[in-house]
């Protein structure tokens, strides 16, 4: 008796650890879980709107293909924000009151920001992908970010430039936009609060094309770094302008210049140029197993932001599996979540809303951005 | 000291480039007494067209420079035969003219858009132009190019509008069609000569204007039509000389405003100025006195 009881406990113990690996095999069946997904399919940066989706449709087939959530499927809702801040409104009040579903992603600051008060008021968990102002921080205990912020962007920016490059000296000159202020007032005040000091502090205008009056300004002081944020066109003009006024410098930014035409439109100039950005490692092998997957399906390489999308899909659907259906545990869910290997790095929402992803430095050398060895 | 020549002469590389869209739209101006703001358009399309040929095709400078002046000659005479021409013959106001011409520009800007795309298109990669050290002034071989040209540009244009009959002949039409017509000139020619050659002239200025950039993009023409409408203003209409004058005052004050004050109001000083000139001084610094036409 004794022994069959023994057999039978065996038998029945080898049944439940086959069974979810059989339940694998099969796809997922029943009702599925849904996520709402806003991004800007149709307007003026329906470009990126279609790659951003690409990155969450790989990760909702994967997925499914590999049992779903709980062995149910996950199914994303697709809303189209249009790029507009009212669109962007209007869809997540739909997505929550007739989609019902109970956790959204979204992106773009000047979409989401203005969504921040329904997420709260409707306490609907949503995942922000790809912006980086820093009142993500502060938008309340519904939403979260697997994009590092400008806070910690520029803060290590200044760090990297006072501790390992040792500089203390810089110029700054930023886009005159919400967007460069942000940028070069964080950089600016991290950079102070280590004991750095700001020799000029000059704008450009987006579209601009004659950067040489503010450059002028900033070769009288002579620094020996100059922070540039811009985007890539006006900052490729901004390196190349420099060295046609004889200034000779360092130049750091974020990610903005990691681009082709930034190198060809700044030349040899750009040589030294150090750029600091949330980038995945390209030698992680679950990095290249992602790239590979990616290329299988879609035919060409990621672009920068969709690997974030396809990481925001899993994390609701562990988020789902570890709390449950519900825009409640949802949010539970993400914050008990410990470290989630994600395909950009290791996320934690455990003391912060918002994932601190390192960053990767790396410098341009004859019209490549290579990896700096320490 | 020496920042301040640099400043200096940041302001004539500038004032060259206002100077140049100013010279051909002058042009047109005396001739045709339309506001061609469509001007702008032309100098982005021709851009592009020389891009096209000197770039893609790879057929070299010269043919590059022919292909943008022969797009703009024709694209200049197409709009006068297209709109302009019909517009006056049937006396419709130039203020709807201007709209008209206005809208012509936000076509032609967004039809590069399609053609060409939205993404800055490099026309000269980074470190293909040759650095010259003036003492303490840094400058680079397509920026002296631009100041000699226009230079040469304006000397030729204002002796042809002097002492040249055909050009005298164009101001007269300018200033009284009708009467012009009556005294037998062939006035409708005259224009579309005005709009071969100021708008050919267009054409070869927004490649050396790309040249000095290095990029060229689908606003460029926008933005640059701007500037050039203020350096206009700042000179004085109906007058070539004037409006190159203009251009390089405004690039100059510009320029050197920011040597003292923070160039973030580098903007605010150019309307500034414009605004203190239409307020005090609306027939422009060298401009015809009595009021504009």
């Amino acid at each position: 008796m004794q022994r069959i009881g023994g057999l039978l406990v065996t038998l029945l113990a080898a049944a439940l650890w086959l069974a979810p690996v059989g339940a694998q095999a099969q796809m997922a069946k029943g009702e599925p879980y849904r996520i709402g997904i806003i991004l800007p399919m149709t307007g003026t940066a329906a470009d990126y709107g279609a790659d951003f989706n690409a990155g969450a449709v790989l990760a909702e087939e994967e997925i499914n293909a590999a049992g779903g959530v709980n062995g149910r499927p996950i199914k994303l809702v697709l809303a189209d924000s249009k790029a507009s801040p009212k669109e962007g409104v209007a869809e997540f009040r739909r997505l929550v009151e007739v989609e019902k579903v109970p956790a959204i992603i979204s992106t773009m600051t000047h979409i989401i920001v203005p969504q921040f008060p329904i997420s709260k008021e409707t306490n609907t968990p949503m995942i922000t992908v790809g912006a980086i102002t820093p009142l993500i921080r502060t938008a309340g205990p519904t939403v979260f970010s697997n994009y590092p912020l400008a806070d910690d962007e520029e803060r290590i920016i200044a760090e990297y430039a006072i501790h390992k490059l040792g500089i203390k000296k810089a110029a700054l000159i930023y886009e005159n936009s919400a967007w460069g202020k942000q940028l070069g007032e964080i950089f600016s005040a991290e950079f102070k609060k280590l004991g750095g000091e700001i020799l000029a502090e000059e704008i450009s205008e987006k579209g601009g094309r004659d950067f040489r009056s503010q450059l002028t300004r900033i070769r009288a002081t002579n620094p020996p770094l100059l922070v540039a944020y811009a985007y890539y066109g006006e900052l490729g003009l901004i390196v190349r302008q420099s060295e046609e006024l004889g200034i000779k410098t360092r130049f750091m930014s974020m990610g903005a210049p990691q681009n082709q035409a930034f190198a060809e439109i700044a030349g040899p100039a750009a040589n030294g140029f150090i750029s600091g950005s949330p980038r995945w490692d390209e030698n992680a092998p679950q990095v290249k197993a992602f790239i590979e997957r990616y290329k299988k399906r879609y035919g060409k390489d990621p672009d920068l932001y969709g690997p974030y999308f396809y990481d925001a899909v899993r994390l609701f659907a562990a988020a789902i599996e570890k709390g449950g259906y519900s825009k409640e545990g949802i949010q539970k869910g993400l914050r008990e979540l410990g470290n989630f290997p994600g395909v950009n790095g290791t996320m934690n929402f455990e003391k912060s809303n918002v994932a601190l992803l390192p960053l990767r430095f790396v410098q341009f050398e004859n019209g490549k951005w290579m990896p700096i060895k320490n | 000291m020496s920042v301040l020549s640099q400043f200096v002469f940041n302001g004539i590389v500038a004032g060259s480039v206002y100077a140049l869209i100013a010279l051909g739209f002058a042009l047109i101006f005396t001739a045709s007494r339309v506001f061609h703001f469509a001007h702008g358009g032309v100098y982005t399309v021709s851009a592009f067209a020389g891009y096209t040929v000197m770039v893609t095709l790879g057929l070299g400078l010269a043919a590059g420079f022919a292909t943008a002046a022969l797009v703009a000659a024709l694209m200049g005479v197409g709009i006068n035969m297209v709109l302009y021409e019909p517009m006056k013959a049937g006396n419709v106001s130039p203020f709807v003219a201007m709209i008209s011409s206005f809208g012509v520009l936000i076509i032609l800007t967004n039809l590069t858009a399609i053609v060409w795309g939205s993404n800055p298109t490099v026309l000269s990669p980074g470190g293909s132009a040759t650095i010259y050290r003036l003492g303490p002034i840094y400058t680079t071989g397509p920026q002296l190019q631009i100041i000699v040209f226009t230079v040469v540009l304006a000397l030729l244009l204002w002796v042809f509008f002097r002492f040249v009959r055909l050009g005298i002949a164009i101001r007269a039409m300018g200033s009284d069609a009708e009467l012009a017509e009556v005294v037998g000139m062939p006035s409708r020619r005259l224009r579309h000569i005005s709009f071969i050659v100021g708008s050919g002239l267009v054409g070869i200025s927004s490649l050396l204007i790309g040249l000095n950039v290095g990029i060229i993009d689908f606003n460029m023409g926008f933005d640059i039509m701007l500037m050039a409408t203020v350096a206009m203003i700042i000179g004085g209409l109906g007058n070539v000389g004037a409006a190159a004058a203009g251009g390089f005052v405004l690039g100059v004050v510009q320029n050197v405003a920011i040597w003292k004050i923070e160039s973030k109001w580098q903007l605010a000083i150019s309307f500034g100025i414009l605004i203190l000139m239409l307020l005090f001084r609306p027939s422009g610094l060298f401009g015809e006195r009595g009021p504009a036409a």
